[in-house]
This record gives C-alpha cells, structure tokens and sequence, in this order.
C-alpha cells in the first residue's frame, strides 16, 4: 500500500506527544502524559474502562481540543497545522458512526474527495480492501442497514484508502469477525512495514502482545508503563503486568 | 406496576436529554436553565395554540354553530393524537435504540409495550388538553354549563385522543416499514407532506378568495363550512357524534359510546401491538433496495473538489433525512407557487379577491394602490426564503458522525462555507426563477425584480448565517432524534424569529412609512439598500463564525 501524502519530514517521529493534558470541567481525565511513535511502529495502548485512553486519542486526531502540552504528527502542530497533520493521519473510532443516509460506496467517494485520491487510485484501493474485508457486496447499500461490523470495516477501508502515515484506531477489533479480525492484523503489519505507524487502544491484551512492537498502559490519566513490548513485560505476560502494575497503583 | 414505573421513567429522561443533551463537563446549572428555557418555550407556543382554538370556536359560536364546537374540539384533540404519533412513534415504539437491551430484561412484553404506548398517550392528552380544553370553555360561555355536560366535557378530553393514538401507531408502523424497504421513500414522504401542506394553504386562500368582501356573505359561507365539516366529522368519526350528544344534551348514552369506543379500540390496539412487538421490530430489521456492489464500484471513479463534495454531502443530508427535506425544501415550493399565482391570476385580482369591478376602482385608482402594494412582494419572498434556511442546522445535523468532519483536513471555511453555498445557491437560484416568472409574466417590473432578490436574498442570509454561527459555536451532537435540531433548536428559532421580525418590520417601513415620507423611487432605493446591507452583514457574520467555529481542535 503506498503512501498517497509525501509531504513527511522524516527526522521527526510520526507521533510525538509532549505533557498532554486534558479536563473536563474540574475532573482531570489526562495529566502531563509523554510519548513517542517511531516510523514502522504498532503502538498498543491499554488501560482500564475511564483510563483516558479515548480522551487521548480524540485529541490526537484533532476531534477534542486540549488544555496543555503538544501533539505533533509528522512534525506538525495538530492545534498550530491541523490540516497538515489531519491529511497525514486516518482515524477509526470506537463506535462506527458514520452517515445512514448515504451509501457505503457514497461515503468512501466523499472521503476520497476530501483527501484528494485519483479516480483510478480509489477505485482500485476500494475494490482491494472492500475485497479483503468483504464488503464488497453491501457497498451499494445505505449505511442504515448495516451491522456494526460492517460498518466498523467500511470506517476502516475509508481511514486505509489514502495510505496514511499515522492509523489510530479506538477498539478496531470489537465487532470484527474472526476472518476481517485477521485481515486488519495483516492491513496493520503491512502499513507499518512501509514505513508508517499505528497507535491502537484494546482491551484485549493478547492482541496487543503479540501484535505491537511498543505498549503503554495508562490508568487514572497517568502513564504506568511505555516502551518496547518484551521491555514491558519482560518475562511475564503482558497481562500479569497490566494486572501488577494496576493493582499497585490501585 | 414498578416495572411499568420504571420504564416510564426512562422514556421520560430520555425526553429531557433530548431537550438538554447531557455533555460531558457541562455544568448541571447550565443543563437545568436549558430545560427551564425549552419549558418556557413549550408554554408560549402552548399560549399561542390555546389562544388560537378559543379564537376558533368563538368563530364559530358567532355564527350561530355553538353547538358544532364539541364535535370539532373532539376531533382537533384526535388528530393531535394522531400527528404526535406520527411523529415520535419511531424512536418510541419502534427502531428505538434501547430495543434489544429493554426486550432482553425479565420484564413481560406487555409492560414494555404499555410503556412505551404510555409515553404517545401521555403525551397526546396533554396535547389534547391544550387544545381541547379552550373550546370547551368557549361553547360553555355560550350555552351556560350544566354538571353533566361539564362533566362529560372533562372527561372527553383524556378519552379522543386515545383510540387515535392507538390506531396510528399501526399507520406510522407501515410508513416506517415502507421508508426502510426503499431508498427513496424518505424523500417520498416528505414530497407528499409538502403537497398536502400547499394543498391546505391553497384550499384556504381559495375559500377566502371566493368569500370575497360582503361580510352576511363570508359569515353564510363560513356556517355552511362549519355546519357540513361537523356533519362530516360526525360520520366518518362516530366517538365524535357520541361526544358531541353528551356534552351539548347531556346524553349518558353518548358518554358511554364514546368511553366504550375509546377504552375499547385501545385495549385491543396495545395487545395486538404486545403480541406482534417482536416482529413488527424485526420487520423494520429489513435492507434496502441493493444496488449491487459491482456497479457502486463503477460510479467511485468520479472525482469532486473537497468543497463539491462537502456541498454534495449537505445535498445527501437534506434529502436523507425526512423532518430535514419537509422543514427546509417547503419554501422554494411556496417562492415557485406564489410566482405562478401571482402571475396566472395578476396582483390586481390577487388582492382584491376577484372582485375588481365589484369594489368600484377604476384603473386609475388601481394602478398606484397597486405600485404601493407590490412593495410588500419582496418581503413575502424574504419570508418564504427564510424558511429554507438548511445551513443553520447543519453542523448539529451531523450528529455522531461529526468525527468525520472533525478529523479530514478540512478548513472550518471549507466547511461552513459548503453548508452555506449548498443553501445559498438554490435560495438564489429559486429568488431568480420566481422573479423571472413574474418579470415575463408583467406582474413584476424590473426594479421590483431586483428588490425582490435583493431583499429576499438579503433577510435570508443574514439569519441563515446567524443561526450557522450559532449552531458552528454550539453544536449539539447528543441529539436523539433530528426533530430536536430542525424544528425546535437555538439555530433555527433564532434565524426565524430574526427573519419575521426582519420581514414585519421591513414590510411595514416601506409599505406603511417610506412611501408617504420619501417617495416611491427612494422607496425603492432603500429597499434595494437594505437587501445589500442584510447580504453584507450575513457575511460578517460568516467570518466571525470560521474564526469561532468548534469543529475540531483547529
């Protein structure tokens, strides 16, 4: 899958997030938290129901606004240069929402337009991943009549078309079938191969381990633990130190 | 009965949250005010209903029909019944959100459905009430009131808009089982309700027309209307009929009818309603017309710019969402209606019911009665265009799809300015065509075709930019349903009131003043002035609202 925006700097991290902080109203959701995403990496972030992983997320695809620090994609200010680093990103959120009234090929067609993806690029692109997702069939119905699955895979074809250099997903396995579950791992893979990265929240701690070459765990706003995979866990399973490292918070 | 309670419960905060969304960090103060706000709304608007019936049937009471009043009062408290239902039972009843979870709690199918047929009912009687209740006092002032007759009265209020509400919510069911099976039944929908509202709106001037200018005349036609709707209502509504016989003779006979009709059909309505819930739902489950993958493909190859595509978006928007089409498409229909009347009938007939020769004005008289009349055209075309004003909702229409546009690397000009350009053109567009047709037609000569589109463009873009701004600055995504939005939010209310007290007050400064003060040709000249200066301002107000606008963290 090549890349459609070549407009990276790349003496820079793809996602590079200094202090960031977020409140709502009085309650502190995310405090002074710091992190980096290199070029080819999968970055798995877990946490508990309410941890911030959401909040955090939101703000790096330019959906929330924040109260303090920085989040740069690909060098670039998403509160200074949204437009810049919103071309260079794809986002799928938690919950598919995308708009009934349309088709799915209608959604896919305004998103290629908004980033600017040539005719025969998308219609290659889309008849691709509409394939390996297998959607391919319900892309002239309206999104109305779809399942959550089927729209959490059109969401993800549409944030896949235009190759981007930062893919964040909030729960992209939830809702998935086994065999669309298998394909996004090798879409995932494949992406960070050629250079880009991928920063996903889950639950689901096996996929994050075997998956990601980096994890962070954050509870109550705060980063527990940030690095390397087999440097976080070292010789225990990812689960048993998510479950320390909570419990000793706690 | 605490299962019932409880569900009801739910349907009830649900409504709250509809009406004050419950934002993440919102202060509960700010919450409470916004409720207290759409209270005191609801009881103008209730003021202004209420005000309206009593008018009615003092109307009719003066014409003689003081006794048709119960009949008619039981039949506007049905219909409410009936249009409330229309409207809200899909969310309530059926398609709601909670379906699965509800139908999965060990709570009998029964409560579940008396509960959320509670939440209709409740709330028709309350419209009932409001609109039954004005009339009742009206026909009692005029006939005196007796135990009985009072008595019936009260209690007819809670029994009209039962059965309705009940029947209706196996009407509303079809419509909606027919919107799901067909990509454009929507749109369908909607077209047929703006067909059935021209069609009132006509039938009305008609009668008004032909009424002409004898008083004896217009009263005689007025109890004759009265007296044969009565007699209709009364036989193609029988608890009418029985209504009518208990409040206005006292007749046990019909209160007992009436209560047995009522109670009855609803009885039978909500338990075949419980024993088909299950797949009365899962019928709605049903897909759309495919149209195949293969040839969506096809059509992904055609590219737009970013704006033309935003734009075309909108256009989807409109056309997708029934409440959206009906409330924002009925004033170019009426712009394109009121150019063709005009110009088949002339301004001359138009205004004096078609009755030139009989009011004894000679062309001579006419002609300058006539040129001052035409000022008001421009402000009957600003009203109508005021009421398209689909850009000042747009962003809260988005919903919970707002990420979309939150996170594509767009401009908050890009955006706003496509939601505008997508209302604003077909505005003009439409101003142009009507204008033209009356042009041709000689109804409208050149300068007033140009005042014409400058007021009528000039009112509307101002309050449309207004209530973008507003609704750019404070979008409510959290709503429930797109009625919360189109018909009775901040953005909306706020551009229409703007807009007719723009229209009012524009109309009566160059209809009533302007003429006498100035002249006719800087009457002309101010109005064209005040297009401009509205068109300016609507402008402004655009660009402060891109420097404002919470689309995103940009």
């Amino acid at each position: 899958m090549e890349h459609l925006n070549q407009t990276t700097p790349s003496q820079h991290p793809v996602l590079d997030i200094q202090g960031f902080c977020k409140r709502y109203g009085d309650k502190t959701a995310v405090r002074d938290l710091t992190l980096t995403v290199e070029p080819g990496d999968i970055f798995g972030f877990s946490g508990h129901n309410g941890a911030g992983k959401t909040t955090l997320i939101r703000s790096i695809v330019g959906a929330q606004r924040f109260e303090g620090g920085t989040i740069r994609i690909c060098g670039h200010d998403v509160v200074g240069d949204p437009l810049a680093a919103k071309a260079l990103t794809a986002y799928v959120p938690d919950n598919p929402d995308v708009y009934e009234f349309m088709t799915g090929m209608q959604y896919l067609a305004f998103l290629a337009d908004v980033f600017r993806i040539p005719a025969e690029t998308r219609t290659r692109r889309i008849s691709q991943l509409a394939e390996c997702l297998g959607l391919s069939d319900a892309l002239g119905d309206t999104v109305g009549t779809y399942s959550h699955g089927m729209r959490q895979k059109l969401v993800l074809i549409g944030a896949l078309m235009h190759g981007p250099r930062l893919l964040v997903l909030d729960e992209p396995f939830v809702g998935l079938d086994p065999v669309a579950s298998h394909e996004l791992k090798g879409m995932l893979r494949e992406l960070a191969d050629r250079g880009s990265a991928v920063f996903f929240s889950s639950h689901v701690l096996e996929v994050v381990e075997r998956l990601c070459d980096k994890v962070a765990i954050i509870r109550g706003g705060e980063l527990l633990a940030c690095g390397p995979t087999e440097q976080v866990r070292g010789d225990s399973s990812l689960e048993d130190v998510f479950l320390e490292l909570v419990e000793k918070e706690a | 009965m605490r299962d019932f309670l409880t569900l009801l419960r739910v349907q009830l905060l649900a409504l709250a949250n509809s009406l004050a969304p419950n934002a993440q960090g919102a202060p509960r103060a700010a919450r409470m005010r916004r409720i207290a706000l759409a209270a005191v709304l609801a009881f103008l608007l209730a003021t202004v209903f209420a005000v309206y019936a009593a008018l009615a049937a003092i109307g009719l009471a003066e014409a003689g029909l003081a006794d048709a009043i119960p009949a008619l009062a039981v039949l506007i408290g049905s219909l409410a019944g009936v249009a409330f239902t229309f409207m809200k039972a899909r969310g309530t009843l059926f398609g709601a959100r909670d379906h699965d979870l509800v139908m999965a709690l060990p709570i009998p199918r029964r409560t579940v459905v008396l509960a959320r047929m509670a939440a209709l009912f409740g709330s028709a009687i309350v419209i009932a009430l409001l609109l039954m209740v004005p009339p009742y006092v009206v026909f009692f002032a005029y006939v005196g009131p007796a135990p009985a007759t009072v008595a019936f009265a009260v209690l007819s209020v809670p029994l009209a808009p039962l059965a309705p509400t009940a029947l209706a919510t196996f009407a509303a069911f079809g419509v909606t089982a027919l919107a799901t099976r067909f990509r454009r039944a929507n749109l369908a929908y909607a077209a047929l309700g703006m067909l059935l509202m021209m069609g009132v709106i006509a039938a009305s001037y008609s009668f008004s027309f032909s009424a002409g200018v004898d008083e004896q005349a217009t009263l005689a036609a007025t109890a004759s209307m009265a007296a044969a709707l009565r007699d209709m209502v009364e036989t193609a509504w029988p608890p009418a009929a029985w209504a009518s016989s208990a409040v206005v003779d006292g007749s046990v006979t019909g209160f007992a009818l009436l209560a047995l009709a009522e109670l009855g059909v609803t009885a039978v309505c909500v338990e075949i309603m419980q024993r088909c819930y299950l797949g009365l739902n899962g019928a709605l489950a049903g897909r759309a017309r495919k149209a195949g993958g293969a040839s969506a493909l096809r059509r992904s190859g055609r590219v737009r710019t970013p704006f033309a595509a935003l734009v075309r978006r909108e256009h989807l928007t409109l056309l997708g969402i029934p409440s959206y089409a009906f409330n924002c498409l009925f004033g170019y229909l009426m712009m394109l209606v009121i150019a063709i009347a005009l110009s088949a009938i002339g301004l001359s007939d138009l205004v004096t019911g078609g009755r030139f020769d009989e009011l004894g004005l000679d062309a001579r008289t006419m002609g300058p009665l006539l040129d001052r009349i035409s000022l008001i055209i421009p402000w009957v075309f600003a009203f109508c265009a005021s009421t398209c004003m689909s850009a000042a909702v747009s962003v809260s229409l988005e919903g919970r799809s707002a990420w979309i546009t939150a996170t594509a690397p767009l401009s908050s000009r890009m955006v706003l300015g496509a939601k505008l350009a997508s209302n604003a053109i077909p505005v003009a567009a439409v101003l142009a065509v009507s204008c033209a047709i009356m042009t041709v037609a000689g109804e409208l000569s050149p300068v007033g075709a140009i005042e014409t589109l400058a007021v009528g463009f000039g009112v509307f873009y101002l309050w449309a930019n207004v209530g973008l701004g507003i609704d750019a600055r404070r979008p409510n995504y959290a709503w429930t349903s797109p009625n919360e939005v189109v018909k009775r939010s901040a953005p909306i209310t706020v551009g229409i009131i703007g807009a007719l007290v723009c229209v009012f007050g524009g109309g009566a400064l160059t209809f009533g003043f302007l003429p006498d003060a100035v002249g006719m040709g800087a009457t002309h000249a101010v109005m064209v002035a005040l297009g401009i200066v509205g068109t300016v301002a609507g402008q402004l107000v655009f660009e402060s609202s891109v420097r404002a606008a919470r689309l995103g963290a940009e």
